[in-house]
């Protein structure tokens, strides 16, 4: 029975249009495009945006270290070796309360996201897929 | 190539080894679609299907599933949610309670071996495509789907089971229940 059903079943099987699995193709490489075109358009206005939004964050953020005395401190590791070394916590202490916080978490967060960017659009330039983000 | 190599060579970066998993199963999931549906809206469900294949192809574990089971059950999926949204669930057709049988037919039935269920009377009726095809449309889904998958598709119950979501026993049962039917309805009167 199980032979002769799978004969009967396989016989009777409806015919596929010649053009369905090349239908079905061609809509996923339209769909594949345009994702890509998305991701690339995404990831450059991102890009750009992030770097342009640096340009002020970085100024802030030198205005921040200026001002908080960070530079100061610093300064004071390439002075004498001996007191550093004697006074090496307390320095450190003071470098990092003198750190402005919050300007360099904006700062790295921007350039994190630069870089990710970068290397997005770089390796869909190495896929040679950008043809597809015209 | 197997299934699971073409896989690997597409997560590899070959973007066309897709296509050649897309030009293998069309003509099985167009089939199993347009049985369960209609022949009209089969070509787009079959569209939906392999566009969801790829979206989720990376979720795709092979030490679970064959790719071949993995597709079905996203067609199974497609197939319940097109019939729920176009309102027809159970298809008009008439969902089988094996409690429907005259009790002294199961008895005697539950006695017949597998490959004994279907007598050559009704093998011959149905070797008839027309007469198949419209059994098969008086069957519930859940009987279609388990013949359709077992002797169109030559899939075992463990594989059926999983597209199914069923267990092994339950889709056993299911057939023996679904192959009953189909005598009931080819039966002379």
């Amino acid at each position: 029975m199980q032979d002769k059903l799978t004969k009967i079943f396989k016989s009777a099987k409806y015919e596929t249009a010649t053009d369905l699995n090349k239908k079905v193709w061609n809509t996923i490489i339209i769909r594949n495009k345009r994702n890509i075109r998305i991701k690339f358009w995404t990831f450059a206005s991102m890009g750009l945006a992030s770097f342009i939004g640096l340009i002020p964050v970085v100024k802030i953020l030198l205005t921040d270290l200026a001002q908080s005395g960070f530079y100061e401190y610093f300064s004071l590791i390439f002075s004498d070796s001996g007191t550093i070394f004697l006074y090496w916590k307390e320095l450190i202490l003071s470098l990092a309360e003198s750190l402005p916080i919050m300007s360099v978490v904006y700062a790295f967060s921007l350039l994190f996201i630069v870089f990710l960017s970068l290397r997005y659009l770089m390796k869909q330039v190495g896929k040679n897929q950008l043809s597809f983000a015209s | 190539m197997s299934d699971e190599e073409i896989i690997t060579s597409y997560k590899n970066g070959n973007l066309n080894a897709f296509k050649d998993l897309i030009d293998k199963y069309t003509p099985s999931i167009y089939n199993f679609i347009a049985r369960l549906t209609n022949k009209n809206d089969a070509p787009d469900l079959v569209q939906e299907i392999f566009i969801k294949a790829w979206k989720n192809i990376g979720r795709f574990n092979p030490n679970k599933a064959s790719f071949k089971t993995w597709i079905f059950t996203i067609a199974r999926n497609t197939v319940t949610d097109f019939l729920r949204k176009s309102g027809s669930a159970s298809g008009g057709k008439k969902s089988i309670n094996f409690s429907d049988l005259d009790t002294k037919e199961e008895s005697f039935s539950e006695n017949i071996p597998d490959e004994n269920l279907l007598p050559d009377k009704v093998l011959e009726k149905l070797e008839d495509s027309e007469i198949l095809n419209k059994t098969l449309e008086k069957l519930s889904k859940n009987y279609q789907e388990i013949l359709i998958l077992h002797y169109q598709e030559e899939m075992t119950f463990e594989e059926i089971g999983k597209i199914l979501s069923k267990p092994l026993n339950t889709v056993k049962s299911s057939h023996r229940r679904a192959i009953l039917e189909l005598r009931k309805i080819l039966a002379p009167k």
